[in-house]
């Protein structure tokens, strides 16, 4: 039998179309420039003075100088280096100095969107507008006083290409041995620009302090990416049985083809009658919780490497079909073909799985049993 | 935090072709024609166990099926169903050597439970 080599094919020569969320839209209306390093270059980011934020290259088309480290005049962003100044739509709104602007002088920019308090950047490598069907859907309740702030976070993830974010969707096993719990039902639908995993898992007891409160701690989840980089993650985690409702948004945007920003933001909901500083403090233990789980997933894809063939058992789930869903941000828009968007629906068997893991956590438990027996 | 380039591992390349034909049998390895006992709707099906399922849709479910996405759950009841009742018909059962070309190791020799 020959050896199985890895293909690690090519690498993705572009950047994925849709929108991409950039963080809290609050964290850009100080009236500041403010620098995001993405789609291999840097964007300058600002509110004009009507509070629109706005989007565009970093470099200033009359000699290249950096417009983060400009100022906001109006509604126009304005280079440091001869205040020519730009507006949100890339076109130059002015050049003190000179009786008229040049013809040509229109720099790249990205339409911007605003929902659920985040701000949003449209990427398309071939310069369309954005796509109406893929407009981020607004998360319903959140953003009210029964709900947390959002509580956000990001990190920058080097060495690394953003699919492998995105294969999470569709790993089952991982969640045993990364996130120690139980994944008692896991399936997946792809559809349109969406894809979606909808999970129940309960905690090994052999990571908990009291094994014993492993069996009220369960979690159901449901996350759908809407499109190739925002997911909206449904969370219902029980603890001793009581469930608690919480959002966790996990999105990314590409900085080079093997580096990106990881962002994860939180919002939970308070109890009836439950004080709004109380409602924050749940947010922000959750935050920490499900935090917590991103750095457990960001040790594996610092270090992996690219895999185009993926050796699959029958207890794992659809990665190929997940990657071909995914493929469709990556071509033009007259090349996504019915392949990548039609409906797939997946359900992983989990039993056989699930009898091998109780076994090697009743192992752990028992093992730890006599550790502490002897140390007693 | 390795902070580096993208690991690459020092290992030649697969035979020519490999990687897409194996791709080729892990998107469709399987899938049977399923003609919904109640609607017009035909989908590819995949069972590898009686909890597993696997749906390829070539259709929009929205124009072919009228209870699609009506119940609580998502999807559609009779189409379940359907599956269910080629499953139990043996539509599923694997034919050697039409179903897994070259990807089935035959020196592999797991628990026997699973190769059962």
């Amino acid at each position: 039998m020959s050896v199985r080599n890895i293909d690690t094919g090519a690498t993705a020569a572009r950047y994925a179309r849709g929108w991409h969320c950039l963080g809290l839209a609050e964290t850009f209306r100080d009236g500041q420039p403010h620098a995001i390093e993405a789609f291999g270059t840097k964007l300058v980011v600002w509110a004009g003075q009507d509070g629109e934020l706005h989007a565009l290259d970093g470099y200033c088309r009359h000699m290249g100088a950096d417009l983060t480290q400009g100022t906001v005049k109006g509604d126009s962003i304005a280079c440091p280096f001869h205040d020519w100044r730009w507006g949100g739509n890339g076109k130059c709104t002015g050049i003190p100095y000179a009786k008229r602007v040049p013809l040509r002088a229109r720099t790249r920019g990205w339409p911007t969107s605003e929902q659920n308090g985040q701000l949003f950047v449209w990427n398309d490598p071939q310069g369309n507008p954005p796509i109406p069907e893929q407009a981020i859907p607004e998360i319903p309740g959140v953003n009210t006083e029964q709900w947390s702030d959002w509580i956000w976070d990001q990190r920058v993830i080097s060495g690394s290409n953003c699919r492998e974010v995105i294969d999470n969707v569709a790993d089952v096993a991982h969640f045993f041995y990364v996130h120690h719990a139980f994944p008692t039902q896991f399936s997946n639908i792809f559809s349109g620009h969406t894809a979606t995993q909808y999970l129940r898992s309960k905690a090994r007891p052999d990571y908990m302090k009291d094994p014993k409160k492993a069996e009220g701690s369960t979690l159901r989840s449901e996350a759908t990416y809407f499109g190739p980089s925002y997911m909206v993650n449904w969370l219902w985690p029980a603890m001793n049985g009581h469930e608690i409702e919480c959002v966790l948004i996990n999105c990314h945007y590409p900085i080079t083809e093997d580096s990106f920003m990881l962002q994860w933001g939180l919002a939970a909901k308070g109890f009836p009658g439950m004080e709004p500083e109380h409602i924050q403090i749940l947010g922000q233990k959750l935050h920490k919780n499900f935090g917590d789980g991103f750095l457990q997933d960001v040790e594996i894809w610092e270090n992996k490497t690219k895999i185009d063939n993926p050796l699959l058992c029958e207890e794992d789930g659809p990665v190929y079909q997940l990657r071909r869903w995914y493929e469709q941000f990556y071509v033009d828009v007259e090349d996504i073909s019915g392949e990548m968007t039609n409906r797939f629906e997946f359900e992983v068997d989990t039993t056989r799985a699930n009898e091998v893991w109780e076994a090697e956590v009743a192992e752990n438990l028992a093992l730890r049993a006599e550790r502490e027996k002897a140390e007693a | 935090m390795s902070g580096g380039r993208w690991a690459k591992p020092q290992t030649a390349a697969g035979e020519p072709g490999q990687t897409e034909a194996e791709r080729t049998e892990y998107l469709y390895g399987g899938l049977r024609e399923i003609a919904c006992m109640r609607c017009a709707a035909v989908v590819l099906a995949g069972k590898r166990s009686p909890k597993h399922t696997s749906v390829q849709w070539t259709q929009d479910p929205d124009r072919v099926c009228q209870a699609f996405n009506r119940e609580e759950q998502p999807g559609c009841e009779w189409l379940r169903a359907s599956i269910e009742a080629a499953a139990d018909d043996g539509l599923f059962v694997e034919k050697p050597g039409i179903d897994k070309p070259g990807i089935e190791d035959p020196s592999f020799e797991g628990p026997s439970e699973v190769r059962a």
